[in-house]
């Protein structure tokens, strides 16, 4: 009996078919069974949801207990025996098998889950040969949910992993069962689609082919595909995915499990984005401009004509300008290359429009399995649920799980799936004087002198009795605070000066900040030196004679008139891009393609500076090649030393070997000050319109958070303008005007007006005329 | 007579005598073989990789290509060790077509044998009867499986379909009406087993022509008769099996050492040779007919009396019927994932092994619990058989080669397989 | 003995017997068929060309289940499938490797509607090259045309399937 004594006081000692096994007291009997190894079947069981126990599935024989008990529901107790194969056990599972296929379609040929179907395989394990049942079965009415998910309701077992997925995790509550017993249905009741910007995990939880992949719709089975590594291509959670690929191409995207990062879940723009990759203005073979004639050439001849292009004009002259898409390898190259050329004008932050604070890499001071550990989360201009899906889930389940206090300061009332403890939602000049007040308030309290340019800013904010309350909340030694700076702070006019409040705020408050990347791999391109003196606003404002545009777009930029003007006066411009619209090939001289990250070997450093290799998934299309290779080549044509790489490993290594540490802290800056009389204009890119690819993505293109030509603002300030829903109306900023539809919507603040970026607006100048049609 | 060397020729694998793709690197002291080196490879298609790669049934197909004169008792061996590993058996009708399908595949080999050896050593005619009488035993493949060679007919649990109570007819024609077409029909008005029955009372007559024209054909004695001779010790040593092993005069057979399917109950005897030369292997191989067309006999009196299932009725190994497959979610979705997935097998070794006409024909499965082996190793009779070529011609004439590749019974598709 | 033995080598007995039953033989009817004209009775089971059926509406049958593809043995059939516009599951390429095909069946056991079957028809060839890869229109034609044939050796051996 010695070796009971050795069983800590929160364990029990259990025996599952006569294994041993010490397990943590309070657990269920089917987690254990699962982590020594013993194979139990189930459906409604998951590890990351709650515990319904309504398949039934899942029944054990109990020893001294009179009926089988379903394992997850059942937790252990000291002592237990539990066998999973005895005849009631095994017994028990049969006949719950035969009475969930009593009502089940005969459509495994027509279904795409066949072949990956829970309920195929655990019929094949543990089910019975033939059925019973000769009645007729039931038959349920679809719904169109959306353009992500498919349902053939019929299917369904009301296993209800979606209802309590949608409900735990998405927060969003939108499928829910109705009717009882065998009428009992999972639907959204109500006839509408499930908005989650989660959703498409319901595909990988749904155990039978209820809810299926609706792009996905009949490409292919389950072991025609193979599985690649990958990493998410469009926030910098780094998200794990496997790409399932077929003949090279990537039809569809799952989660690979990572508990540090995305844990069982991606969001949608990771599962959909990818089918981007066929969009229609995809390049497949190089291009050159000669007399404003587009043709077709062949690669030798392309990269002759980029030579010449680039060696027309001196590397001074030459402005080097990258999306946040591509691997470390190619911004590393880049960056190599054009520095020996002596080119001192790069940048990758198309998007932003203050540079006053340095080159930097975002400062985040923890990881994502610690963002649970903070009692105050304060978000500050950011619309986190759609720039990172998988960080918005997580402070959901820090205010779920752990009760803490989340806080807003936006300019939109972005509906967050939490109780928020102060929402200060105002326009976009307004909130952030309320980010000062809050920094008053804190100083205030903790009675630190405010000094510098900032501190005398801070100091003439007002105080507020709510924000006091908050400022009182964050300085509590028991509280540890986290503060969240999003992209609509990236992307402020005032961006520097909230950075710097932020920073002011963290060390007042002992607290921790996390500063979202743009992109996938902003991150990669600051570390791999995609960096300069000198900015992407001024560099769009410059009279370079020769553009580098590397794996971006027009839409990339804030400033996409001005964008476009520059690029078209500019003696070259010489595109590396997988795709090229209209308004690239009007001002591009040479398109050289090449392939996106999901089909090209390389890494992407994620917000938490873990970098994360990854091998081709998908054949590159046509004539396409990998970025590294591309850039290896020019090197080698301009006699640019050390570009004699054979393989990417080599790339790789010294992309390793380059240092990840922050430069400086954020520094204190010079204030600008923002005064605009009348409507100040909210807008920001749309969650599906962050990169080339998801603007291509067709189906999240067809989901309602696509970007629109709407004009968002308040009843009261659409009546003070006398104007009413789907209006149409002219939106003025500056010498550009655009024609918009007014919606009406309750979550912007008075005073403000909110459309997306890509009906052509920037985000630094916030004043705005909105005119009528009649006037 | 330093200038006088030995000289070196290829036999095959052109040459018609070679039996497919046989090349024999032959070392000539003048018209006496000094080195007989057979050369294997040329048909290789790497059936043991490729069943790796495949779940346990698609492999079937592939076992009738082995060795392609005896399709049916190849896959035989096959399941059988599948049934091993999963611990099933078959219905003891399915063992019943079984043992009888292995007896129709055996005349079909041996008269392949008769035929060929024949003609390789000048008795041309026969080769012309032997073929006639297979064209009966095709039928009854086609009519069992759907195909005349490659049946894919035996599966785990027991064989594909029953057997059909019906045969296809001879249509008329301008020349074949009346009286002709009736007679020519004769046989198909029943059932397929009438027809082995009919097939079976008019074989051994055919045997007996065989004898006829060979057995004391003094061309026939002089090209078989004390060629390649191999003692009784020396056959055992050289993992000879079937009528190689039999021929010298060694009473060694699985069905009856160790019987499977349903030779346990049915009454046969084992021929033995004396002198173990290529004339008594003939002897053997003429008697085994007899005794197969015994066997057959014996297992359409059994069929015809006994109706029953032929498939083991686990939908988790065999395939619903296309009925329940219609009607049913659970034979549906075993249906889907039999044809997909196929079954799973236990982790574990197993060999089994069958007498083929040629001699014992094994498989060697390793399983390790998923749905496709992990190893399969196939043991052909015909690769102990090829090995002993130097042995047993070598200080023979370069004539006594085609005879012993006769005698051997060589079919390249299970040598190299 | 072998004296006698000598004597009865002499009659050359056994040669002459051998050729009693080759003669014999001579004024037998003809084994053999007068191919093409006559041809030897097929099975209902009989596995030859490939076909896909349809129903009597016209409808194709296949509905890119892909069990036969998954299930054969050969990786002689190739199908992309598709969502048709009335939202059907429907094949956008169906093709079989004529080449690669083992006729073991699978496909037609596999088949949960009695899509691919294999015909009767045995007697084919190729002239050009990638002929041997029938696509789905010619899959189809073949169905069409032996429709009729298929459906009623399916109907004799039902009972067995």
């Amino acid at each position: 009996m010695s070796e009971q004594k050795t069983i800590p006081d929160n364990m029990v000692r259990i025996e599952i078919d006569d294994k041993e096994m010490i397990v943590p007291r309070g657990s269920m009997v089917i987690e254990a069974a699962d982590n020594n190894g013993i194979s139990i079947p189930r459906f409604c069981y998951h590890k990351k949801l709650s515990i319904a126990a309504n398949c039934r599935m899942c029944m054990v024989d109990v020893e001294k207990v009179p009926k089988p008990l379903p394992a997850c529901a059942t937790p252990v107790m000291p002592d237990m025996k539990v066998y999973t194969k005895s005849k009631r056990a095994i017994d028990a599972q049969r006949n719950v098998m035969e009475f969930l296929l009593i009502n089940h379609p005969l459509d495994c040929p027509v279904c795409d889950q066949g072949g990956e179907c829970e309920l195929q395989d655990i019929s094949m394990g543990y089910g019975r040969g033939v059925s019973r049942y000769q009645d007729e079965k039931r038959v349920a009415i679809d719904e169109d949910i959306g353009s992500l998910i498919s349902t053939e309701m019929t299917r369904c077992i009301t296993c209800t992993r979606c209802v309590r997925f949608l409900e735990e995790i998405s927060g969003t509550d939108e499928l829910g069962g109705i009717g009882r017993g065998d009428r009992t249905q999972i639907g959204t009741m109500v006839g509408r689609s499930v908005d989650s910007v989660m959703s498409g995990n319901v595909i990988d939880l749904c155990p039978v082919g209820a809810l299926t992949n609706k792009p996905f719709r009949f490409k292919a089975r389950s072991w025609e595909m193979m599985s690649a590594n990958g990493i998410s291509m469009h926030d910098a959670i780094g998200s794990n995915l496997f790409y399932h690929t077929r003949k090279g191409e990537i039809l569809r995207t799952v989660p690979r499990d990572n508990e540090s990062l995305n844990e069982a879940w991606i969001s949608d723009r990771d599962r959909f984005g990818v089918l981007g990759q066929n969009g229609d203005d995809r390049i497949l073979k190089p291009m050159i401009k000669q007399a404003g004639v587009w043709s077709e050439v062949d690669w030798p001849k392309a990269m002759d004509f980029a030579v010449k292009k680039l060696q027309s004009t001196s590397g001074k002259d030459t402005t080097v300008l990258t999306g946040s898409q591509s691997t470390n390898e190619e911004y590393f190259l880049l960056s190599k290359l054009f520095k020996a050329m002596n080119c001192d004008n790069l940048d990758y932050r198309l998007n932003q429009s203050d540079f006053s604070q340095p080159h930097n890499i975002p400062r985040v001071d923890l990881d994502l399995n610690g963002v649970k550990d903070n009692q105050q989360i304060v978000i500050i201009g950011s619309n986190v649920n759609h720039e990172q899906p998988i960080l918005a889930h997580r402070i959901r389940q820090a205010w779920l799980k752990n009760d803490a206090q989340v806080s807003v300061f936006n300019a939109k009332d972005y509906g967050f799936r939490f109780n928020i403890f102060h929402n200060y939602i105002a326009n976009q000049i307004e909130w952030v004087k309320g980010l000062g007040s809050l920094a008053h308030c804190v100083a205030d309290l903790t009675k630190v002198k405010l000094t510098g340019e900032v501190g005398e800013w801070i100091d003439n904010q007002a105080t507020d009795e709510n924000l006091n309350h908050l400022a009182k909340q964050l300085i509590n030694k028991d509280n540890n605070a986290l503060f969240v700076i999003g992209q609509v702070a990236n992307n402020h006019p005032q961006a520097g000066l909230i950075k710097a409040i932020v920073e002011w705020l963290a060390d007042n408050t002992d607290g921790k900040v996390y500063e979202m990347a743009c992109g996938a791999n902003s991150v990669g391109a600051e570390i791999c030196g995609v960096t300069s003196n000198t900015n992407a606003a001024d560099l769009i404002n410059s009279k370079s004679k020769s553009f580098v545009i590397y794996q971006a777009e027009n839409d990339d930029f804030n400033r996409m008139q001005l964008a476009h003007e520059t690029f078209d006066k500019a003696d070259s411009v010489v595109v590396f891009s997988s795709f090229a619209d209209k308004n690239m090939k009007e001002v591009a001289d040479v398109i050289l393609p090449i392939g996106l990250a999901s089909e090209v070997a390389g890494s992407f450093f994620n917000n938490f500076l873990e970098n994360q290799k990854f091998k081709p998934a998908a054949n590159l299309p046509k004539e396409a090649k990998p970025g590294w290779r591309v850039l290896r080549v020019l090197g080698n044509m301009l006699n640019v030393d050390g570009f004699d790489y054979d393989d990417i490993s080599e790339v790789m290594a010294e992309v390793d070997a380059l240092s990840t540490k922050r430069k400086a802290s954020f520094q204190p800056i010079e204030v600008t000050h923002l005064n605009v009389d009348g409507l100040v204009l909210h807008t920001e890119t749309a969650i599906y319109d962050v990169d080339m690819l998801s603007r291509r993505s067709n189906a999240l293109q067809e989901t309602i958070h696509a970007s629109n030509d709407c004009l968002s603002l308040n009843s009261s300030e659409a009546e003070k303008l006398k104007l009413e829903n789907a209006m149409p109306v002219t939106l003025i900023q500056g010498d550009y005007s655009v024609e918009l539809f007014i919606n009406i919507d309750e979550s912007i603040p008075t005073g403000s007006v909110f459309a997306n970026k890509c009906v052509g607006l920037r985000s630094d100048v916030l004043e705005v005329e909105v005119r009528g049609e009649s006037s | 007579m330093s200038d006088i060397k030995n000289y070196t020729i290829n036999f095959g694998p052109q040459h018609p005598a070679a039996h497919g793709v046989l090349r024999l690197i032959l070392e000539m002291d003048g018209e006496v073989i000094v080195h007989a080196d057979p050369h294997v490879g040329l048909l290789h298609r790497g059936t043991e990789k490729l069943a790796e790669s495949k779940p346990f049934n698609h492999s079937i197909g592939y076992m009738d290509r082995l060795d392609y004169v005896s399709m049916m008792c190849n896959e035989h061996g096959y399941v059988k060790s599948i049934e091993k590993l999963l611990n099933i058996e078959a219905p003891i009708r399915a063992q019943y077509i079984r043992t009888m399908f292995d007896e129709v595949t055996r005349i079909l080999n041996h008269l392949m044998w008769i035929g060929t050896h024949g003609l390789d050593l000048g008795a041309m005619t026969l080769f012309l009867y032997a073929f006639r009488e297979r064209e009966y035993l095709m039928d009854c493949y086609e009519a069992v499986s759907g195909a005349r060679m490659h049946a894919a007919y035996y599966r785990p649990g027991g064989v594909y379909r029953d057997l059909p109570d019906y045969m296809p007819k001879h249509a008329e024609s301008k020349w074949t009406k009346g009286k002709a077409l009736k007679q020519v029909n004769s046989w198909r008005e029943g059932s397929l087993l009438d027809f082995l029955e009919h097939f079976t009372d008019y074989f051994p007559e055919k045997i007996a022509e065989y004898n006829t024209l060979l057995t004391d054909n003094r061309i026939w004695k002089q090209r078989t008769v004390n060629i390649g001779i191999v003692s009784p010790e020396r056959a055992l040593q050289l993992g000879f099996t079937g009528p190689m092993l039999r021929g010298s005069g060694i009473e060694w057979d699985l069905r009856k050492k160790q019987t499977y399917a349903a030779y346990d109950k049915l009454d046969f005897d084992i021929p033995v040779g004396v002198n173990g030369d290529s004339y008594d292997r003939y002897l053997v191989r003429m008697e085994e007919m007899v005794q197969s067309n015994k066997i057959i006999k014996q297992c359409v009196k059994w069929l015809k009396d006994n109706p029953g299932p032929v498939m083991l009725d686990d939908y988790k190994v065999a395939p619903p019927n296309r009925e329940a497959m219609k009607n049913d979610m659970e034979s549906m979705i075993h249906h889907f994932k039999l044809f997909t997935e196929g079954y799973t097998v236990p982790k574990g070794e197993a060999y089994a092994a069958v007498e083929a006409p040629k001699g014992e024909f094994g498989v060697y499965l390793v399983a390790d619990d998923s749905n496709k082996p992990f190893r399969m190793k196939i043991r052909a009779p015909g690769f102990a058989h090829i090995s002993a070529m130097n042995e047993m011609v070598k200080g023979s004439m370069l004539a006594d080669v085609v005879s012993v590749i006769g005698t051997m019974d060589i079919v390249f598709g299970e040598i190299d397989r | 003995m072998k004296m006698f033995k000598y004597l009865k080598s002499l009659t050359l007995k056994e040669l002459l017997k051998g050729m009693t039953v080759t003669g014999k033989y001579f004024f037998k009817r003809k084994f053999t068929i007068r191919y093409p004209e006559e041809k030897t009775p097929k099975s209902d089971r009989f596995r030859g060309l490939h076909a896909l059926r349809r129903y009597e509406n016209g409808e194709e049958r296949c509905i890119a289940c892909k069990l036969c593809e998954a299930v054969c043995p050969a990786l002689a059939i190739s199908i992309d499938s598709e969502q048709r516009e009335d939202g059907t599951r429907r094949t956008t390429k169906y093709e079989i490797d004529l080449f690669k095909c083992i006729y073991c069946g699978f496909c037609e056991e596999s088949c949960p509607v009695d899509s691919i079957v294999l015909t009767d028809i045995h007697e084919f060839h190729f002239e050009t090259e990638g002929r041997n890869v029938l696509d789905k229109q010619q899959l189809l034609a073949i169905g069409d045309l032996r429709e009729k044939e298929v459906a009623e050796c399916r109907q004799n051996d039902s009972e067995y399937r």
